[in-house]
């Protein structure tokens, strides 16, 4: 039996207590009603629960960062009318020919084909070509559909090496090395039998219907040192058309960032523990990484102490959800975002249609996480042909471009409230924190105070 | 250019008068594969001097009618991404020789370092001497042929293709491979997670035979093992639970 047919006993109701306990239903913060029904599963399933979606905790984010529009000391523009620019171009550090340049800063993060369907990165790529940014292949191998919908596509070069040669190296207009995810750093994928459909199993060269458990380590390097040589080896093989971009999870942020602008990447992609998966170990989503709000400023510092600050490229994914988040991403030293899971939710993921469905997986609209089971009922994270059927490609690219649209404008909207031409030109000075944490860990002051917790230089 | 020293050289390499040279001494490896490809369509051989193990040397090369042969040990990743050319290193290889090919024939007349034949996708690496660490480590077709003895976890989580060693392994041999086949006549230390050994049936005794003559490798003298995945990994099942919790 496959891990997705079993039960994932995960989705608990809404509380019918008594907050104040008076009518004698009292519960534990300790074992509350979570940690008891997660030791039910175990002791029924006998290994840890793998799920979907992103972590069950609340951490500090970037939402807990404010910015600081013009008053007397800045002049803004015209919000609605005056031009902001939003040109982003990655990847220049190494004077490769085609460097990827983006109308906007945002693009497609990188997400199977396996982990979703066909018509699902169709629509991502439709929508990324419509605004004019990229998408990213994932893991799975390159999707003959969703190369022809890309005008640029992010080939990624994981451990597992799927369907990776040369006939695919050479339709790229980026390789990612993948170094890990921030959902579950330090880990490989999970692809359950369910959606090793034949097609997926074929990129992959893959037994049908088995839980494939991808590999962590790449199979021909392991330091710093090979990893330089590795990735002029990609240069070659590519005659340096291509920019290399390097994506890891946000652990140890300072030193990798280091490491990875010094193998030669020409773009650090980093994953913030918000990070969503089609499938992960729970445990992993809430008990590994750092916040993307600790990591991006974590990551700006490391190059500036470098002096490659600005040569190096910086892209900021892991709960990325509007053009609030995004421009605070830009502000702390992000040059893009990556968004995942927003855009599979503009696509249709969590909408409050085939109600029955969802009830089937134990879920409802709006607490679904249940793209391991592969039967997403919106047809998004799912191989199955019926459910599939249900993502109508014109529509759902439509849904994801005006949401990209809406996101950049939201970002603009900022931008220019805080007197910049350009998104690029928001800086850490025009955040403040609303919370000592966040305060710490993005180095902004805490709001109304010149105070970073930690830190020894105060504004 | 043409000295004693030269045709002695190019005799025990097994080319021609014909064949153009090239000096590793006088490009950096995109300028390298440049000239391969430019002169593999008026040539049918091309000796590279001077290689000295320099790195990321011929990627990315699918000529098929044109033997690129280095006169010398080469780096890390030598034939990376070859798609059709035939590739001869008179010499040692570093690491990752022949990883991400997906066709042509890459031999190895010394030995080779770790990772050998990564994540192959198809055609063939032979080696005349000794197989590294993790050679054949994720491969997903093709065929690597190891006259001398691997290194531990070799043919770790390989897809397909097929591993023939004709001399021993390190520990861990197989481990978690999905459909790949390793072929040993040899010892190996240890057989890894989920490897299983199985009997060799006749249609792979001429299969091995055929391949081995084409790699210019003897038949050995003792039996040749088979090893598999016996698939206990690719599902998750609870009464397996002892091991899966350790692995």
């Amino acid at each position: 039996m496959s891990m997705s047919e079993r039960s994932d006993r995960s989705n608990v109701g809404a509380p019918t207590s008594n907050p104040s306990g008076s009518d004698g239903m009292r519960e534990s913060p300790i074992w509350d009603r979570h940690t008891i029904d997660e030791i039910h599963s175990k002791a029924e399933l006998g290994r840890y629960r793998i799920s979907g979606f992103s972590l069950h905790r609340q951490i500090p984010r970037l939402d807990d960062l404010v910015f600081l529009p013009a008053a007397m000391t800045r002049l803004p523009l015209e919000g609605y009318r005056e031009h902001c620019e939003t040109k982003t171009v990655l990847g220049a550090r190494h004077g490769c020919a085609k460097p990827l340049e983006l109308s906007v800063p945002v693009y497609i993060t990188s997400m199977s084909f396996g982990a979703l369907s066909w018509n699902a990165k169709a629509a991502l790529g439709r929508a990324a070509s419509a605004i004019g940014t990229c998408t990213c292949t994932g893991e799975g191998g390159m999707l003959r559909e969703e190369r022809e919908e890309s005008s640029l596509l992010v080939y990624q070069m994981t451990p597992s090496r799927y369907m990776l040669d040369l006939e695919h190296l050479r339709q790229a207009d980026a390789i990612e090395v993948a170094m890990g995810q921030g959902a579950k750093p330090g880990t490989g994928g999970v692809l359950p039998g369910a959606k090793v459909a034949d097609r997926v199993a074929e990129m992959r060269t893959l037994p049908k219907n088995i839980d494939q458990r991808s590999a962590v380590r790449h199979p021909d390097f392991l330091g710093a040192d090979d990893m330089e040589v590795k990735l002029e080896e990609l240069r070659v093989a590519t005659n340096n058309q291509v920019p290399i971009f390097l994506k890891m999870p946000a652990t140890r942020v300072r030193e990798d960032v280091k490491i990875a602008a010094k193998v030669g990447a020409d773009v650090i992609v980093i994953d913030g523990m918000e990070g969503a998966t089609g499938a992960s170990p729970e445990l992993l989503l809430d008990h590994t990484g750092i916040p993307t709000v600790a990591a991006v400023a974590a990551a700006r510092e490391a190059l500036e102490e470098i002096g490659l600050y600005g040569e190096v490229n910086l892209v900021i994914s892991g709960g990325v959800r509007n053009g609030a988040d995004a421009a605070k991403a830009l502000a702390l030293g992000a040059d893009a975002v990556a968004i995942g899971t927003a855009g599979l939710i503009a696509l249709n993921c969590n909408a409050p249609i085939y109600l029955d469905d969802y009830a089937r997986l134990g879920t409802a609209p709006g607490f679904c996480h249940h793209c391991h089971t592969g039967l997403c009922p919106v047809g998004i994270a799912t191989q199955e042909p019926e459910l599939v059927e249900r993502l109508e490609v014109d529509a759902a690219a439509e849904r994801v471009e005006n949401f990209i649209n809406a996101m950049v404008m939201e970002m603009t909207l900022l931008a220019k409230a805080c007197g910049k031409g350009d998104v690029h030109n928001l800086e850490p000075e025009d955040l403040r924190a609303l919370t000592i944490e966040a305060a710490a860990m993005a180095r902004v002051p805490l709001a109304g105070t010149d105070w970073i917790p930690g830190s020894a230089n105060s504004w | 250019m043409v000295s004693a020293d030269n045709i002695a050289v190019d005799q025990w390499a097994g080319l021609s008068p014909e064949a153009v040279h090239l000096d590793a001494d006088e490009c950096d490896p995109y300028e390298l594969t440049h000239q391969l490809k430019e002169l593999a369509r008026d040539n049918a051989q091309i000796a590279v001097e001077n290689p000295r193990a320099r790195h990321n040397l011929g990627i990315g090369l699918e000529m098929e009618n044109c033997e690129v042969h280095f006169l010398g040990s080469v780096g890390y990743y030598c034939g990376g991404f070859n798609a059709g050319a035939k590739i001869i290193v008179h010499g040692n290889a570093g690491w990752g020789v022949g990883e991400a090919m997906s066709g042509g024939r890459i031999v190895v007349r010394g030995s080779t370092a770790w990772s050998a034949g990564a994540g192959m996708r198809g055609g063939t690496l032979v080696i005349h001497g000794d197989g590294g660490p993790r050679t054949g480590i994720a491969m997903k077709g093709g065929d690597i042929f190891v006259a001398g003895s691997v290194g531990f976890m070799s043919g770790f989580m390989a897809h397909k293709g097929k591993l023939v060693v004709l001399g021993g392994a390190g520990d861990g041999l197989g481990a978690s491979m999905y459909e790949g086949r390793i072929f040993i006549a040899g010892r190996a230390g240890s057989l890894g997670a989920d490897a299983i050994e199985r009997d060799l049936d006749p249609a792979d005794v001429e299969e091995l035979k055929r391949d081995l003559a084409l790699a210019e490798i003897a038949w050995p003298e003792g039996a040749l093992r088979k090893i598999e995945a016996e698939g206990r990994l690719w599902y998750f099942d609870k009464h397996d639970g002892r091991i899966w919790r350790s692995i």
